[in-house]
C-alpha cells in the first residue's frame, strides 16, 4: 500500500531519519518501533506530508505522495493521528469528524454527518457526540483521533502511540478498536508504539529504529531477538551478556 | 432523524420573520429623522459586526484593520458614482468586490501568522491604507473627502436596503456556522495542522472567508457613503473604526452567531446616548465593557444570555 524509499530528513547537521525503506502491504498491521529520538515520528511526518523529506520518496500504490502538503496526503488516502491528541476543541464529537468527512472523503453535509455518527458508532463515542472534546477522557480522545481519521475514509491509517498512556483495560479496547479498523474498515496500518505487549498482539511485521537508520525488519517475535535491536534497547553490555 | 441538525429550530425562524416585519414597518409609522438615522446606522452596524466575526470568530484571526476594506469599498464606490455616473448599487458591489480583493492582497499573506502576531499585522495594514488614501486624492478627495450626490426620497429608502443587508448578513452568519465551511473554519481556529491532517485545506478556506468579511465591509462602506452624502478618509479608514468591530465583537459573543449584532446594537445605542454629553466618556466606558467581558463572560452578551437560561455553552444560538 505505501512504500517508503530511502527516507532521509536532515535537521542542520542532524540525520533524524537517514535512509529508510520499507513498505505496507494491504491489510497488514506494521509497527515502527525504537528506542526514544530513534526518528519514529520523523518518519510519520514524512509519510503523512507534515513535512517534506530532505531526500528520499513516499509511494501509495502508484501514486506518488512526496512532498505533498498534509492536506493532499490526506485526501489521497494517507490520514494520521496524533501522539498527542489534537481534537478541535471549538467543535462537538460529531463536528470533530464531519469536518473529516467533508474535506477528506469529500461527502456532502447529509452524507458527512452520517458517515462520521457511523464512525463515532464505530470508535464507540456515539452516546457523547454532541460534547465537546474537553468533556472526554486521555482514552476517550485517543478514540476520537480514531475516529476523526477513519471518517477520512483512509486507505492508510498512521497511528502515532494511540496506547500509550491510557490504562491496562483502555489500552485493550484501543487494541481490539485497532483490529477492526483493519478487518471492518479495510484499512491498512502503520502504528509506532511504546508497549511493547501491544505490538506483539496487533503486528504482522515490526520495523525497528534506531538513531534514525533501519537496523530490523521482520517479525514481531523474531526482531526482538535480534542483538542490534536489543542493544538498541538496553544497550551494548547488556546485549553481550545475553 | 426528521430535520437535520444543521437546520434553524421553526421559533427562531418565526422570531426572525416577525423581527424583520416589524421593523420593516417602522419608517412607515415613525417618520422621524432621528430614530430613522439611529436603526439605519445600527443595520449598518450590525452586517459589518457580522461580517468582522466570519474572520474574528469563526477562523480565531482578530483583525484590527476592517476599517481598510469599509474605506476601500466606500471610495471606490463614491468615485464611480460621482466620476461615472455609475447606479448606487453597481458601484456598492464593485466597491465590495475591490474591498475583498484589497483584503486579499494583504490577507494571504498575513494569514499564516496567527493570533496575536496576525491582529498586529493587521494595525498596520488598517494604518497604512488610511495614509495612502488619504494622500491619493484622486480617488478619496484628500483629508477634505468628498460628497455623493443622494436624492432624500432616495435616502429615506436606504433605511430598508440596510435591513436587508443586515438580514442577509445574519442569515449568511448562520448558514456559514451550520455549513461545512464553517466547521473546517473553526477546526482551523482550534488547530491548523490538525486541521491539514484531516483533509482542511487552510490556505484555501481562509483565503475564501478573507473574501467575503472584506467584500461585505466594502458593501458597508459604499452604504455609508450613500447614506451620510459625505465621507473622508480620516473617518472610514480610521483605526477607531476598526476598533469598533472588534468591540461589537467581543461585546456580544465572539465567534457566536448572533452575537456581533447584538453586541453592535448596544454599540451604537451607546454611542448616541452618550457622545452628545459626555463625548469623552463613552471610549473609557467601552473599555470598562471590554474588562468585565475578558474577565467574566468570554462569550459576551451570548454567553451571559445562556448562563441566565442555564442552557450549556456549546449550544451557542
Amino acid at each position: 500500500m505505501i512504500r517508503a524509499e530511502g527516507l532521509v530528513k536532515r535537521y542542520g547537521g542532524l540525520r533524524a531519519v537517514d535512509g529508510v525503506t520499507f513498505k505496507l502491504e494491504p491489510g497488514q498491521i506494521l509497527g515502527l518501533i525504537g528506542p526514544n529520538g530513534a526518528g519514529k515520528s520523523t518518519c510519520f511526518a514524512m509519510l503523512a506530508g507534515s513535512t517534506p523529506p530532505t531526500e528520499g520518496r513516499v509511494f501509495l500504490g502508484d501514486e506518488e505522495l512526496t512532498g505533498l502538503p498534509a492536506f493532499r496526503a490526506a485526501r489521497a488516502g494517507v490520514v494520521r493521528t496524533h501522539q498527542i491528541v489534537r481534537p478541535f476543541a471549538h467543535l462537538t464529537l460529531l463536528e470533530n469528524c464531519t469536518v473529516a468527512a467533508v474535506q477528506c472523503a469529500k461527502l456532502g453535509h447529509k452524507g458527512a454527518d452520517t458517515f462520521a455518527r457511523e464512525m463515532l458508532r464505530f470508535a464507540g463515542l456515539d452516546a457523547r457526540r454532541n460534547d465537546l472534546p474537553a468533556a472526554l477522557t486521555l482514552a476517550g480522545r485517543k478514540r476520537l483521533e480514531m475516529a476523526r481519521a477513519l471518517s477520512c475514509a483512509p486507505k492508510v491509517l498512521l497511528l502515532d502511540e494511540v496506547i500509550a498512556g491510557v490504562n491496562p483495560a483502555e489500552a485493550q479496547e484501543m487494541g481490539t478498536l485497532i483490529l477492526r479498523a483493519r478487518d471492518e474498515r479495510k484499512v491498512s496500518i502503520v502504528m509506532t508504539e511504546h508497549v511493547m505487549p501491544a505490538v506483539m498482539r496487533l503486528c504482522e511485521h515490526v520495523v525497528v529504529l534506531d538513531a534514525g537508520k533501519l537496523i530490523a525488519s521482520g517479525k514481531p517475535k523474531e526482531v526482538v531477538q535480534e542483538p542490534a535491536v536489543i542493544a538498541a534497547y538496553l544497550g551494548k553490555a547488556r546485549a553481550n551478556a545475553g | 432523524m426528521s430535520m437535520p441538525s444543521w437546520a434553524p429550530k421553526p421559533w427562531v425562524l418565526f422570531a426572525f420573520a416577525g423581527a424583520l416585519v416589524l421593523l420593516a414597518l417602522v419608517p412607515l409609522v415613525n417618520s422621524d429623522a432621528y430614530w430613522h438615522n439611529l436603526f439605519t446606522l445600527t443595520f449598518l452596524s450590525i452586517t459589518a459586526a457580522l461580517a468582522w466575526n466570519w474572520l474574528g470568530g469563526l477562523l480565531g484571526q482578530v483583525s484590527f484593520g476592517h476599517a481598510a476594506m469599509v474605506g476601500v469599498g466606500g471610495f471606490v464606490a463614491a468615485r464611480l458614482q460621482v466620476s461615472s455616473h455609475v447606479p448606487m448599487l453597481v458601484a456598492w458591489g464593485v466597491g465590495g468586490v475591490i474591498a475583498g480583493l484589497y483584503a486579499l492582497v494583504w490577507g494571504h499573506p498575513t494569514l499564516r501568522l496567527r493570533g496575536p502576531y496576525f491582529s498586529i499585522a493587521t494595525i498596520g495594514v488598517g494604518e497604512a491604507t488610511r495614509l495612502i488614501c488619504t494622500y491619493w486624492s484622486w480617488l478619496t478627495g484628500g483629508s477634505s473627502g468628498m460628497s455623493i450626490p443622494v436624492h432624500p426620497a432616495l435616502k429615506f429608502q436606504l433605511y430598508w436596503y440596510g435591513l436587508g443587508l443586515a438580514a442577509l448578513a445574519l442569515i449568511a452568519s448562520f448558514a456559514l456556522r451550520r455549513s461545512p465551511l464553517g466547521l473546517s473554519l473553526l477546526a482551523i481556529k482550534s488547530d491548523v495542522d490538525a486541521a491539514g491532517d484531516v483533509g482542511v485545506s487552510s490556505t484555501r478556506l481562509q483565503d475564501l472567508v478573507l473574501f467575503l468579511s472584506g467584500m461585505t465591509m466594502g458593501i458597508c462602506g459604499g452604504f455609508y457613503g450613500s447614506f451620510f452624502s459625505f465621507i473622508e478618509p480620516g473617518d472610514l479608514f480610521g483605526f477607531e473604526r476598526s476598533i469598533s468591530y472588534v468591540l461589537m465583537g467581543v461585546i456580544g459573543g465572539i465567534g457566536t452567531i448572533a452575537g456581533p449584532a447584538l453586541g453592535a446594537i448596544v454599540f451604537i445605542v451607546l454611542q448616541q446616548s452618550l457622545i452628545a454629553h459626555y463625548s469623552q466618556l463613552y471610549l473609557g466606558l467601552y473599555g470598562l465593557f471590554l474588562l468585565l467581558v475578558i474577565l467574566f463572560e468570554p462569550l459576551g452578551l451570548v454567553g451571559l444570555a445562556l448562563r441566565v437560561m442555564k442552557k450549556p455553552i456549546e449550544e451557542q444560538p
